[in-house]
């Protein structure tokens, strides 16, 4: 009887203990998850953009580092998205608007063909600013940061983001799509703009 | 190779699935023939969660939704309607828009062509479709569909 009392409290005291373990051990990890995802806001915030070279729709071959002494707006499009449509004038005056202020835009087409892009983006919006064609994706991608990126291979593209690269190469500003809090006039862009110049 | 071309090639040559935000209900389709007139009734299921562009009268920036029908040569579209949609509206740079969401009909009406026997003919088709959810939107993808007349 004796055993059988002392094999029940083991039994218990390594359930018990277990069970401490699990939670104690999930419990920073609900911590993590929430630190992750406002950093992942923040995450290409203040920090060296990722340099850059691609063709664009001219065939001239540009660089971010040719943009260094400049501050840069990066918008990152494709002809489908109908947010990077409605941002497409919007985009076009600030161009227009903060080019005697240093400031340069450049949209990143993703993984579209030059004769689309020239269509659907260039000529439907009248834009004026260099377009430059991500092929692949790839740089579009080294701006998504972790767990942005959705499971769709064709859809892994942070599209209708602004970033602000300042003259040393910083991002200053960097905004993901939010449909409900859409800011298609750049409200948000402009005054970080303001601020750095 | 760079690890995106690596991960596209992959994709091809595996052939693997596009995930689909709409569903063809092929269970629930109906058939109904008087004479060499057929009217065809295709339900269709959009993902909850998701919503499709409308068919007619869209925003300049947004993809209509559109239906094909291919394979005409035993039959003749006499015409189609979006029978019943459940509409939605959302708003896209403080304009508001109508959108298809829950459950999608589609009826057709076919005239089979003389000498074209019932139950010896299909009826194929696609549908293009852009989906968005509450974030983002998708890459535009088609759907194919298929009922025997």
């Amino acid at each position: 009887m004796g055993r059988i009392k002392k094999l029940s409290t083991a039994v218990f005291l390594t359930t018990t203990l277990l069970f401490l373990m699990v939670s104690c051990k999930e419990e920073p990890k609900k911590e993590n998850t929430a630190k992750e995802e406002v950093a992942s806001e923040q995450t290409m915030q203040n920090v060296i953009s990722p340099d850059f070279t691609l063709s664009t729709l001219e065939g001239e071959t540009i660089s971010l580092s040719d943009y260094k002494g400049k501050t840069v707006v990066l918008h990152i499009a494709t002809t489908w998205c109908p947010f990077c449509n409605a941002e497409a004038p919007y985009l076009e005056a600030l161009s227009k608007d903060y080019k005697s202020k240093g400031v340069e835009v450049l949209l990143i087409d993703v993984k579209e063909s030059k004769e689309l892009v020239q269509e659907k983006l260039k000529d439907k919006h009248q834009l004026t600013f260099p377009i430059l064609l991500d092929e692949e994706g790839v740089v579009a991608a080294s701006y998504a940061p972790d767990g942005v990126l959705p499971d769709l291979a064709r859809d892994e593209v942070m599209l209708a983001s602004n970033l602000v690269i300042d003259k040393e190469g910083k991002i200053q500003f960097m905004s993901l799509l939010d449909s409900k809090n859409f800011d298609a006039e750049l409200v948000q862009l402009k005054k970080r703009l303001d601020e750095i110049l | 190779m760079k690890f995106f071309s690596l991960v596209l090639l992959l994709s091809i040559v595996l052939g693997l699935p596009q995930k689909h935000f709409v569903q063809y209900n092929a269970a629930d389709s109906k058939v109904d023939r008087e004479g060499r007139v057929v009217m065809v009734t295709l339900p269709f299921t959009i993902s909850e969660g998701y919503h499709i562009q409308d068919a007619f009268n869209t925003l300049d920036n947004v993809l209509p939704t559109k239906i094909s029908f291919e394979d005409k040569a035993h039959y003749q579209i006499r015409e189609y309607t979006y029978s019943q949609v459940d509409y939605d509206t959302v708003v896209l740079d403080k304009v508001s828009h109508k959108v298809m969401s829950n459950e999608l009909k589609v009826t057709v009406t076919i005239d089979l062509k003389e000498g074209v026997s019932m139950g010896k003919t299909t009826l194929k088709g696609e549908l293009f479709y852009q989906a968005c959810d509450h974030m983002r939107c998708f890459f535009p993808r088609t759907l194919s569909f298929s009922v025997a007349l």
